[in-house]
């Protein structure tokens, strides 16, 4: 019977009844007691500290038995009007797109999706800013799909307001690949589209995939856009630079804001000079002849910061930079402001200013043009540094 | 153990020199019952440890499942089921050497089951001694371990090995494994405002979330009953159901020292009976199979007639064998060999019929040779950092495979670069590989990696496909180069009539390796979008998906 | 009540019957009258039980201590919501740089040239505080691999701010994907922050709060691993700069995203917005981009090494947006006009500005 009212054994245990212990029996314990101890030590001493980057695979072997990376890389599937059968033509309002590319089994998919300056965002999101920068006004974007063979191109046709606007995206999009010139359009062609100006316009062909297809697009989307009539009033710095200076179009870049990194400075074109990697010439025109002294002035302080100055005369100056040692020259004219940077030979540099200050103020020689005139040598110095 | 022999007599004319270096009190102190309980202690802090060091950051080259390994009917149940033997399961010799000399020293010197229950009966057990003397005084009943044992290695030898149900050792390594590990680490976090870095200390799974086992209850409730049962039957389950101490009850009859009773001296005072652990009837022909030399009758009795020594002595006052009789042993091997055959036609876990949810951890064997290695001890699941391993429960595995571990990817998804649960196995049914194995580098290379199912898309449910909504954490968690789960764009329109491009993903079955990270971090929580079933596994031919080297992929 | 039938006095004839073996009541059972005071005392203490019970349950709502919840609403569980300190801290007069570009030596020096075009790391940490660094170690994967933070970096940085800074403790946390106690080894950085000093914070059920971030469109209220935020001063990112499958890159603003608690896994629905969210949750005290492994593709997990290129490259940043625009065209190599969009609408929520032109500042 258990006992009443307990329920644990009381803590303890009962009496030794044994008289003897054996001597032996010490020992034997003794002896056990000293391998618990042994045992114990040899569980601790089996640590062995590994380190667990260990257990893993040597990169040596991971780079030698490297797999190469073949992602499914599909076309983009679009979505269709399900109520719409396979072969059903839709009518399309084509807009500003030419109806001849609509042949040869390609037709548009829907409507040309049209955005303004607000919602642009929503099109191409991370990119808007660039073209927002250049003066963008309307983007107005064509799908076209190829049912038989299922490829898709996309048009889109952007309105930059104005031609430097145009030029300006063109010319940061484009990079150093080649421009090829149709009509008034030029362009810049890849696998998988192109991209290009057409006056005001930019444009850019987009596929979902390279081939002939794509290719033999790009070529009628650029032949209608250079028939079309562009108003052909070219901006002063440009027509100085392009056509009176003869300097090639894919010299030629514009700036619209920020320049030199000033925000005061806004409007720049700038023309990269022949045989040369840096140096740039640049043309400014500014709304009247104060303006223009007064950008001068603030561009002249400004560049105090980094640059020594040289040579000094009214209306112009020349710097030199001062750890770079390169040239920066400075002139204004009238309502232009023109210059050249980054030049590494002073001769050189001068005559270029010299030459441009020319080309600007040519027709009308004035005093100031014929004490500047005297520096005509110069210009053939820089001629023969060219070649 | 040494052999350790008392010889009484000659201590009256011992020389003082002796007198002096041990005097009684030291004496006292040392005498082999004190020793006893420390090396109980030992033991059963050395299994807490162990259990405590089998996790990943502690991991540093102990013998984690040593005290697994030393278990000899581990060692021959496995040898009876595959004809080897595993790695460290030789160390089960141990055992069975310390047994020929002494007895069945493990059972109450070593095993922590065994100190355990002991403990558990010593500290409920409020009864006189003349109470104790019916106690433990041997019973019928105790034969019955030895039909557990015989119908278990009948049942091995057939190819379907269940010692882990019943085993000590691995028994309660799968009750700390699954249940006791798991409420500690619970109610440590429960505890305000301990310092984070004592947490990393003592819980036995730092710096994961709450670890949670499926049916972890039930596990938890059979230790609970068994342990609960010493109430009513002092240490039931060591003389009931001990399958192991049955084993070792069998080799015991060779053991050259046990407990011997000088007929001389004895006055029938029964005291020796008081705390007879093994109910080994000291009081009179002591059972040698049945006796765990736990020596507490030495120390009861109060004529000193009774020694633990050689065997030769006074043979008529033992009894060497088991009291089974022939007909016993020819009901339980009747048993034993229709069990196996019960086990199987219940066909859980068959080709033919298994589980989709039957994924086995990375290195298992093929599933049969599986199920004759796998002794449940769960060490594979307490080794886990991702809480993944889960004991199966009946709709997995069925009773064949109860408790045998299974990757549950609602719970977690199987670490890429981790192979502990292989490192700890202590019978091969995970087998121990390498990174560069489990991965299929270096010497791996045309064998390919170790899949261990399939993932698949229930489009019905995926937010990209169902839906309209973007999602693809699947593609992003995707562990392996290139990914398995890769995406297509489409663009579509929703509902609310606006254009979208979606990522929607598909899988890549060659390159699947059924780590199931998808299925774990799939927002559709509770029937997920992505799912890994077992089919596709490497290990096993029957349960493949894909012809190998089949035109076209890749 | 009847003598006769009392059973602690039996009759003869009682006896005759079944005799009882042992009476009910004892024989010398007393009957003990209550005291009238004792009644009136136990009396009240009853009324006064129940009169505070009653006023407790029933009482209405608004009344002092009333307990009463009669919509059901009350016992809802509030959790607190805790805001976060603003970390940063003014750089020094008269520098124009906000993000610092180091190239060239070891990751130590790199690092130290990011910190110096910044003003110096002992300007924005000072002796004594407690400084939080925070890793990328969302995954187990081999610091070669370009998942994970750089463990040289880490440790470089650790060393720096307990020795030059005289930081007073340096704490290191992330909330991985995997196994937090497996990444932190097998991507070198418990052992890299254990090395120079540090200490190592995981995740655990009670290690997060909820964090209030006010103008935060996902997370105004979220899961914040917050217990290493305790009593910190100083918070640095080391992030790395990897591909990502959903956003395009993984920078330093992705980067506090291992900070989160709760179902993270459903921010993909809108990863831009959750990321530009992060980077108003937290203002750090500088973020250091790590681009020495730079994963260019198959991110965030990568895992082959063709995938990762090595650049001579530490950046250190006082705004995360200026910084993520220049890595993400000058590291990853992308495109500059198709930045992420989460910056974007990082920028449009104050955390800093995209636009990095004049801001920078570099040390060969």
């Amino acid at each position: 019977m258990a006992r009443k009212g307990k329920i644990f054994n009381r803590l303890g245990r009962p009496k030794l009844l044994r008289k003897v212990i054996s001597r032996t029996e010490t020992v034997v314990g003794m002896v056990l007691l000293l391998s618990i101890i042994a045992m114990a030590v040899w569980l601790i001493e089996q640590r062995d500290h590994y380190d667990p980057g260990e257990r893993d695979i040597e990169t040596s072997l991971l780079i030698a038995q490297s797999v190469e990376d073949n992602l499914y890389k599909t076309p983009l599937k679009r979505w269709r009007d399900p109520t719409l059968a396979e072969n059903d033509t839709v009518v399309v309002r084509l807009g500003p797109f030419d109806q001849s590319l609509l042949s040869g089994g390609w037709r548009a998919h829907g409507d040309p999706q049209i955005f303004d300056r607000d919602n642009l965002f929503e099109k191409i999101n991370g990119q808007a800013e660039q073209y927002l920068k250049f003066g963008f006004e309307e983007l107005q974007v064509l799908q076209l799909e190829h049912p038989a063979s299922g490829r898709y191109v996309d048009v889109y046709l952007y309105d930059q307001g104005t031609f430097e606007g145009g030029l300006g995206v063109y010319q940061e999009l484009r990079g150093n690949k080649p421009v090829r010139q149709e009509g008034s359009v030029q362009h810049t062609t890849s696998s998988m589209g192109a991209i290009g100006i057409c006056g005001s316009l930019f444009f850019q062909i987009t596929a979902d995939e390279p081939g002939a297809m794509v290719e033999e697009m790009t070529a009628r989307v650029v032949a209608s856009l250079s028939e079309r009539n562009i108003d052909d009033s070219l901006p002063d710095g440009y027509a100085t630079l392009h056509q009176e200076m003869q300097i090639e179009f894919d010299r030629i870049a514009y700036q619209p804001t920020n320049v030199f990194q000033y925000r005061f400075a806004s409007n720049f074109w700038f023309a990269s000079i022949e045989g040369d990697e840096v140096a740039r010439i640049f043309i400014h025109s500014a709304v009247s002849d104060a303006a223009a002294q007064q950008l001068f002035e603030q561009l002249h302080r400004e560049l105090l910061e980094d640059y020594d100055v040289i040579d000094s005369s009214p209306g112009q100056i020349l710097l030199k930079h001062q750890f770079l040692e390169t040239y920066f020259g400075l002139a204004q004219e009238g309502i232009h402001l023109f210059g050249i940077e980054r030049h590494s030979d002073r001769l050189a540099a001068e005559a270029q200013l010299a030459s441009l200050r020319l080309q600007l103020t040519g027709p009308v020689p004035t005093q100031e043009l014929e004490a500047d005139g005297g520096d005509e040598p110069g210009y053939d110095t820089e001629q023969e540094g060219e070649n | 153990m040494n052999t350790a022999s008392e010889i009484p007599e000659p201590e009256k004319t011992l020389p003082t020199s002796t007198v002096k270096m041990f005097p009684p009190p030291v004496r006292k102190k040392l005498r082999l019952t004190n020793v006893r309980i420390v090396s109980q202690v030992f033991f059963f802090t050395a299994f807490l440890v162990l259990c405590w060091l089998t996790w990943t950051s502690r991991l540093e080259g102990y013998p984690v499942s040593r005290i697994l390994e030393m278990d000899p009917l581990v060692m021959i149940s496995t040898m009876l089921s595959t004809g080897y033997v595993y790695r460290y399961l030789g160390w089960g010799l141990l055992v069975l050497g310390l047994t020929l000399l002494a007895g069945r020293v493990f059972c109450n010197w070593i095993c922590p089951y065994g100190t355990l229950h002991q403990f558990v009966g010593w500290l409920f057990n409020v009864h006189k001694a003349k109470d104790n003397f019916d106690r433990n005084r041997y019973r019928d009943m105790y034969f019955f371990k030895y039909a557990v044992l015989t119908v278990l290695l009948i049942m091995a030898a057939m190819g379907a090995l269940q010692i882990g149900l019943l085993d000590p050792i691995c028994l309660m390594y799968r009750t700390v494994a699954t249940v006791v590990a798991p409420m500690v680490d619970m109610s440590i976090d429960a505890i305000p405002g301990i310092d984070p870095l004592w947490i990393d200390q003592i819980k036995f799974a730092p710096g994961v979330p709450s670890r949670i086992f499926v049916g972890s209850f039930w596990i938890g409730l059979f230790m609970l009953v068994l342990v609960g049962a010493n109430l009513y039957v002092p240490r039931f389950f060591c003389r009931v159901l001990c399958p192991l101490g049955a084993l070792l009850g069998a080799v015991s009859r060779f053991s050259l020292v046990r407990i011997n009773r000088d007929v001389h001296k004895c006055t029938d005072c029964n005291m020796c009976m008081n705390r007879c652990e093994g109910a080994a009837d000291p009081q009179a022909a002591i059972r040698v199979s049945e006796c765990f030399s736990c020596l507490n009758c030495i120390d009861d009795c109060p004529e000193d007639a009774l020694s633990f020594t050689m065997v030769g002595l006074d043979t008529k006052q033992v009894k060497l064998l088991p009291d089974v009789s022939k007909r016993r042993m020819f009901f339980t091997g009747v048993v034993g060999a229709l069990g196996y055959p019960f086990l199987k036609i219940h066909g859980t876990n068959t080709d033919a019929n298994f589980s989709p949810d039957l994924i086995r951890p990375p290195g298992s064997v093929e599933e049969s040779e599986f199920l004759e290695k796998c002794i449940k001890c769960d060490q594979c699941i307490n080794s886990c950092p991702t809480n993944v391993l889960q004991p199966a429960t009946w709709a997995e595995g069925g009773l064949e495979g109860l408790w045998t571990p299974v990757m549950n990817f609602n719970i977690a998804h199987c670490q890429l670069k981790c192979t502990l649960c292989s490192e700890v196995c202590p019978t091969g049914a995970i087998r121990k590989i390498t990174v560069d194995e489990k991965l299929g580098k270096g010497e791996f290379v045309e064998q390919g990696p170790i899949v261990l199912g399939t993932a698949f898309f229930d489009k019905g449910r995926c937010l990209p496909h169902a839906m309209d909504i973007p999602c693809v954490v699947c593609e992003e968690v995707c562990p392996v180069s290139p990914k398995a789960i890769q995406t297509h764009d489409e663009e579509v329109k929703t509902v609310f009539n606006e254009m979208v491009v979606l990522n929607k993903p598909f899988i890549v079955p060659d390159l699947c390796i059924g780590c199931g990270i998808c299925q774990a971090e799939c927002p559709v929580r509770d029937d997920r979008a992505v799912y890994v079933t077992a089919v596709g596994e490497s290990r096993s031919s029957e349960r493949s998906l894909l012809l190998k080297n089949r035109s076209g992929s890749g | 009540m009847n003598d006769a039938e009392t059973p602690n006095q039996p009759s003869n004839s009682d006896a005759s019957r079944t005799p009882r073996k042992k009476p009910i009541q004892h024989p010398e059972y007393q009957k003990a009258p209550m005291e009238r005071r004792v009644f009136l005392g136990r009396l009240g203490a009853a009324a006064g039980l129940l009169g505070t019970a009653g006023y407790l349950s029933l009482a209405p709502e608004k009344w002092p201590l009333s307990l009463r919840d009669s919509t059901g609403l009350l016992s809802k569980p509030v959790l607190k919501p805790v805001r976060l300190d603003d970390f940063r801290v003014a750089k020094p007069i008269g520098q124009t740089a906000d993000v610092g570009i180091g190239r060239g030596g070891t990751p130590d020096q790199m690092l130290r040239k990011a910190l110096d075009a910044v003003g110096g790391v002992k300007h924005y940490i000072q002796p004594g505080d407690i400084v939080l660094v925070k890793p990328n170690v969302a995954f187990d994967r081999a610091p070669a691999l370009g998942a994970t933070s750089q463990p040289a970096l880490i440790e470089a940085l650790i060393q720096m701010l307990l020795v030059d800074c005289r930081a007073q403790e340096v704490r290191v946390c992330d909330n991985p994907i995997e196994s937090p106690s497996d990444c932190f080894m097998k991507t070198g950085i418990r052992k890299a922050t254990e090395k120079a000093g540090g200490r190592v914070y995981l995740p655990d059920p009670n290690a997060f709060k909820q964090l209030n971030t006010p103008g935060a469109t996902l997370i105004e209220e979220w899961a914040f691993f917050h217990r290493p935020f305790t009593n910190v001063d100083k918070v640095i990112g080391v992030a790395p700069v990897k591909d990502h499958n959903l956003c395009f890159a993984s920078m330093g603003i992705k980067n506090w995203y291992g900070l989160l608690g709760g179902r993270r896994n459903q921010f993909h629905q809108d990863i831009h917005e959750i990321v530009s969210d992060l980077s108003i949750m937290i203002r750090p005290t500088l973020t250091v981009l790590d681009g020495t492994k730079v994963l260019m593709e198959n991110g965030p997990t990568g895992g082959d090494p063709s995938n990762v290129v090595t650049r001579d490259v530490v950046m250190a940043s006082l705004d995360p947006v200026a910084q993520d625009a220049w890595a993400f065209q000058h590291l990853l190599e992308r495109d500059p006009h198709q930045l992420p969009e989460y910056l974007h609408k990082a920028e449009l929520k104050g955390a800093g500005r995209v636009d990095y032109e004049g801001r920078l500042r570099e040390i060969t």
